[in-house]
């Protein structure tokens, strides 16, 4: 075999095993939790609060985990949104492209996006103690919030960048103003990349365990007040794992278990919409 | 000329950063004619034709000297609207871009700006400018179809018939037959020259022969500067400037 013929086999060598690495890991991830928590797994782990016996609850299930992390990712995500999208637009519509100010917001974001989950829920906690407030739904809508605007404020932000500067003219030279073509042009074009990074953001807002453990703080009631401490799903299969009693353990991997499939569905959800809304993409 | 002034350039020059793109020009475009721009690739007519309607605004860094004056308004001065200045002016790029919605809303897009509501009115307005844009009898049983369907060369009709709804008094071209097949190309030129006595028209052009065949004026501009400009037949049979000859006899391009 000549060299050519041979370097072009190693490298492809190399891609598949890394291929499978990636692939495999996910399978690796996913087998296991399956395996160790699909005997403890019922109906009532969905449907009902804990109850009975040991920390956590030897039966019933962890509904209050399941509701109150969903209150808390959708309260979440609805309130990075709103801080977000304007950011989104302003940066890519009213600055001009290498405006320093741009720069600067979009370095900003990227640090932001870079510091772990414990310390924005350290921030949150401090934020929460000058005020006076206690462990709350909240206090985790609003930390888990900070959390996830830079991932979502710079997911969003690549979607409008990719979008070509000849149809922001087109539109301009229609006697369109900026309003206008960011709402009838620039937001129907992105809407998909935009659900997409929304759902992202929500799904890592749900599985974060750091930025909730001081903030939200944890019950066994499901959730009914904002200013209340509520349950999540990271914090319960974190106490269930930590504890000595090997029931709980398994049912520690059951809500793993529930909590990937919500992120998976999510993500399936994530590209069918994003397909659905591409209706009259360019 | 024997006709009025439309647009008048005043001393214009441009800047992207400090880079001058045009160096002082003055040129009058007549009222309802076609006046082609010519001249090599990077001459600046592209920002010359953008300077009419302000787009060249949303450069980085771009500055403005001198002055363009429509119907004897400086567009520059502070005052002016520009949304409504570019409502006088019909825009047609070199690759037509379609807004990502139906082939109706797509021509609706201007005119709802400018705040027609009623139905009716609108559906008449599509009708007449697919019409005017020869695209109807191709569209009308799939109106609110994507635009991004169709063909380039529909696309790029689809693009002048938007253009038009917004009832331009000039259609500005920025070579917006280069991308299309040669059958597209000769029904965008046929529909200009149908519509030339309605619109004053400037025409952005790399090929000489459709300046010949479309063009009552010429304006030729090289490396910035304005060398000529004048009559069709007047630059295209007796051209003054030696760099002017060179171009029209294809010695550089
Ligand atoms: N946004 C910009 N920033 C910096 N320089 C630019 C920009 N746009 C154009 N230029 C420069 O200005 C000059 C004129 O550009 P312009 O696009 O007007 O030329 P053109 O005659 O339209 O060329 P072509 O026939 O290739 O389209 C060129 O040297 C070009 O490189
Ligand atoms: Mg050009």
């Amino acid at each position: 075999m000549d060299r050519r013929k041979i370097e072009e086999n190693i490298f492809k060598t190399l891609m598949l095993f890394s291929t499978f690495v990636v692939v495999g890991s996910l399978a690796f991830i996913l087998a296991t939790i399956f395996l160790k928590g699909f005997r403890a797994l019922n109906l009532d782990m969905l449907i009902k609060t804990p109850k009975g016996g040991y920390y956590l609850g030897k039966e019933g299930g962890i509904l209050n985990a399941i509701l109150g992390s969903l209150i808390l990712g959708v309260g979440a995500t609805f309130l990075a949104l709103l801080v977000s999208l304007p950011v989104v637009f302003y940066l890519n519509l009213y600055l001009k492209k290498n405006s320093r100010f741009a720069l600067t917001l979009r370095f900003f974001l990227d640090v932001l996006g870079g510091i772990p989950s414990i310390v924005y829920g350290a921030f949150g906690f401090t934020f929460m103690v000058f005020f006076g407030l206690k462990a709350s739904l909240l206090a985790g809508i609003i930390t888990v919030a900070l959390l996830i605007i830079p991932i979502m404020t710079r997911s969003m932000d690549e979607v409008l960048k990719m979008i070509p500067f000849e149809l922001r003219e087109a539109s301009y030279a229609l006697g369109a103003n900026r309003l206008e073509t960011s709402i009838k042009i620039i937001f129907r074009q992105a809407l998909p990349g935009i659900v997409t990074a929304v759902l992202i953001s929500f799904g890592r807002g749900l599985g974060d365990a750091a930025s909730v453990l001081f903030t939200a703080g944890f019950t066994d009631y499901l959730p009914y007040s904002l200013f209340k401490p509520v349950a999540t799903l990271p914090l319960a299969i974190f106490f269930q794992l930590g504890t000595p009693f090997p029931e709980v353990q398994s049912r520690g991997y059951a809500s793993a278990l529930i909590l990937t499939a919500i992120i998976l569905l999510i993500s399936v959800l994530a590209r069918f919409l994003s397909r659905r809304f591409t209706k009259h993409g360019i | 000329m024997g006709s009025k002034t439309h647009i008048s350039v005043k001393n214009l020059s441009i800047w992207y950063g400090r880079h001058q793109a045009l160096n002082n020009i003055s040129i009058d475009i007549p009222d309802k004619k076609i006046t082609a721009i010519i001249g090599p690739s990077g001459c600046g007519k592209t920002t010359l034709l953008k300077s009419f309607n302000r787009l060249i605004d949303l450069q980085d860094g771009v500055s403005v000297g001198g002055r363009v004056l429509v119907d004897g308004e400086d567009i520059y001065a502070p005052e002016i609207e520009v949304t409504r200045l570019r409502k006088k002016m019909g825009l047609l790029f070199q690759r037509p871009q379609v807004l990502p919605m139906s082939i109706y809303d797509n021509v609706a897009y201007g005119p709802r700006i400018h705040g027609i509501k009623d139905k009716k009115k609108l559906d008449g307005i599509v009708e007449r400018y697919l019409k005017e844009s020869s695209l109807w009898t191709e569209v009308k049983s799939r109106l609110h179809s994507s635009a991004s369907k169709l063909s380039i060369g529909q696309q790029q009709r689809l693009c002048l018939a938007r253009g038009l709804a917004i009832e331009p008094e000039a259609i500005l071209g920025d070579e917006p037959t280069s991308a299309l097949d040669p059958v597209s190309a000769e029904r965008i030129e046929q529909r200009l020259l149908d519509i030339k006595n309605q619109y004053t028209i400037v025409l952005v052009t790399h090929i000489l022969r459709q300046a010949r065949r479309l063009a009552d004026y010429i304006v030729f501009l090289y490396l910035g500067n304005l060398i000529e400009h004048g009559p069709a037949e007047k630059i295209f049979n007796d051209p003054q400037d030696t760099r002017t000859q060179a171009y029209i006899n294809g010695r550089f391009s």
